[in-house]
């Protein structure tokens, strides 16, 4: 009986692998109605956002694969991106954006097995543990990163994460050709669509495209050559980053023309530690627990310095704030910034403060 | 019904002991009266799911719903005329190269049974690793074919591996030769049943997308390395 409830899940997680690329082809295929292209759609700005005065950078945010819809995203990450929205004036930052989905439809919209994701969605935001169904949410989403990493289905799949993407800046206001700057941040899964549509968007937007991702699991992309920054920032105690490394052979270190190891070649790929942060559990990129010592903040404080300090040293925004590095007082500085003091690392002074990571990376 | 759910059970079988190189499958599946029936069903459905792997080439080139299901029971009947030529192949290339002289129908048959593995052809749609699934059941398909030839001739397996290596040759020299009129006739089939020439390839469709968003496409980067090293 056992044995027959196994190649029972065994088939059923192979035929939701194999069903994982219909949605991207058949969106493309034109067989779930004609396609909307954003670059030549009019798009409505929404009302709130037509009252604002106009932004000099947009942060698009695409969600880890525990996302369920545009609208929904774990309450820890919402967190963050309102922290994230505080510390960056001037700039308007993106959420409602499903980057495993080429229609921005949520698995609670109008799918086979809504009800699923709408009970599982339920659950979580009553604060329930989901245990083993996380691994169902989770599996869907990660198919479609790996879709997006395939050289058979990504272009299709990337090309509708794109056009989502377009469509959600102009809704908020961005006008395309206008040269203003974007910065996708891609979270753990999100790092792979944020890499597969800058393939496209680095060049509909014709503006200056940048990426910074958390504990992304991403392949190497056409993408990276189109960006005119990646920052890669990685928890050191993060088991996911290191296994994207190693399952797509583009990025190691030996394909030295491949799109990654160009643009790393280039000095366009910046990868910081940014401290000892885990994918999941309570040391996560968005856990507010205490670090340990010699840290004095929380692990969301942790990852979200590194990404103000990623936008600060593309002078995407000015920040005053002194003590960065995990929060780490002047005197003791994170190991990342060690014979440096935190205060040197004054944006306006001396943006690139990653370059020297990068030189000391590359060396390795 | 239950005639229906026998009918699969039986199937199930004989898939099953094909792909676990079953050695006396061959020998069993002679002894069934209508193990020819069970067989030739294999290969449609082998024929079909294979075209559900390789599915994208219909998506990227935008065939309709109803073209797509036409093409797929249109792969299922290529599947069987390619098998029964393959076999014919073989079996030419059996009779000079061996002693024995079995029947054509027991060669095509076991030529049948090798595509078994492809039932599985629909996995081949698995993203990332579906390029790994292909490999693995030609490979398998390939072994079970060596294996049924060496119990059918009674021979070792390196001239097993001969006579299904003579017979690839012998394919392709007709599909180059006098073959071509039959694979024209094919192709024209296959284009008024999908409605397109499928011309459209996916790494063609990314360099297309890719330059018509201003991004420079390159070929180098994605032909010699495809899919494997992203």
């Amino acid at each position: 009986m056992i044995e027959l409830l196994f190649v029972g899940l065994v088939m059923l997680l192979l035929l939701s692998a194999a069903t994982a690329p219909l949605e991207s082809l058949g969106w493309y295929a034109g067989w779930f109605g004609e396609r909307q292209d954003a670059r030549s759609t009019e798009i409505t700005v929404a009302p709130e956002v037509a009252e604002r005065p106009p932004a000099k950078h947009y942060i698009v945010y695409l969600s880890g694969i525990g996302a369920i819809d545009p609208d929904t995203i774990p309450a820890e990450e919402v967190r963050f991106l309102d922290r994230v929205d505080d510390r960056t004036p001037g700039s308007y930052l993106i959420r409602d954006i499903f980057p495993y989905s080429v229609t921005n439809v949520g698995m609670t919209s109008n799918r086979l097995f809504s009800r699923l994701w709408d009970w599982l969605l339920n659950l979580r935001e009553a604060g329930r543990k989901l245990g083993a169904l996380v691994f169902v949410l989770n599996i869907r989403n990660m198919f479609q990163v790996a879709v997006s990493s395939d050289t058979r289905y990504g272009p299709i799949y990337n090309l509708g994460v794109t056009n989502e993407i377009l469509i959600a800046l102009q809704r908020h206001g961005y006008v395309l050709g206008s040269n203003v700057p974007v910065t996708l941040l891609g979270w753990s899964g999100g790092g792979q669509v944020s890499m597969g549509t800058a393939t496209f968007l680095g060049n509909y937007i014709k503006g200056d495209l940048r990426i910074i991702t958390l504990g992304g699991v991403m392949a190497s992309e056409a993408g990276a050559l189109a960006t005119r920054k990646i920052y890669q920032l990685d928890g050191g105690k993060d088991p996911l980053v290191k296994f994207g490394a190693l399952i797509f052979p583009g990025r190691w270190p030996l394909y030295k023309t491949s799109y990654y190891n160009r643009a790393r070649a280039m000095g366009r790929i910046v990868r910081k530690d940014i401290g000892p942060l885990t994918h999941t559990g309570s040391t996560n990129y968005f856990a507010d627990t205490p670090m340990p010592a010699p840290y004095t903040t929380t692990y969301a404080e942790c990852a979200l310095d590194a990404v103000i300090e990623a936008i600060v040293a593309e002078k995407m925004i000015f920040d005053s704030t002194e003590d960065r590095a995990c929060g780490t007082s002047s005197a003791n500085p994170a190991p990342m910034l060690r014979g440096r003091q935190s205060q040197d690392v004054s944006p306006m002074v001396e943006p690139n403060i990653f370059d020297d990571m990068l030189t000391h990376n590359d060396r390795q | 019904m239950a005639n229906i759910v026998e009918f699969v059970r039986v199937l199930w079988a004989i898939v099953w002991n094909a792909m676990a190189l079953n050695p006396r499958l061959a020998q069993e599946v002679y002894q069934y009266p209508q193990a020819f029936w069970y067989i030739l069903t294999i290969v449609f459905i082998s024929g079909i799911s294979l075209l559900i792997g390789q599915s994208v080439i219909l998506f990227v080139n935008r065939v309709s719903p109803q073209r797509f299901l036409l093409s797929l029971v249109m792969s299922g009947f290529m599947q069987i005329v390619s098998i029964i030529l393959w076999a014919t192949v073989v079996f030419l290339a059996g009779d000079i190269l061996f002693s024995a002289r079995p029947r054509f129908v027991d060669v095509l048959n076991i030529v049948m049974l090798s595509t078994a593995p492809f039932v599985f052809g629909f996995l081949v749609l698995i993203p990332y690793a579906g390029m790994f699934v292909y490999r693995l059941l030609n490979a398998w398909s390939f072994i079970i074919a060596v294996g049924a030839i060496r119990f059918t001739y009674n021979v070792g397996w390196g001239n097993a591996l001969l006579a299904v290596g003579l017979g690839w040759i012998f394919a392709y020299l007709l599909t180059i030769t006098v073959g071509r009129p039959v694979i024209a006739l094919r192709n024209r089939i296959a284009r008024q049943v999908v409605g397109t020439s499928l011309d459209a390839r996916p790494k063609e469709i990314l360099n297309a997308l890719m330059q018509q968003a201003g991004t420079p496409s390159d070929p180098a980067d994605s032909n010699k390395k495809g899919g494997s090293e992203r």
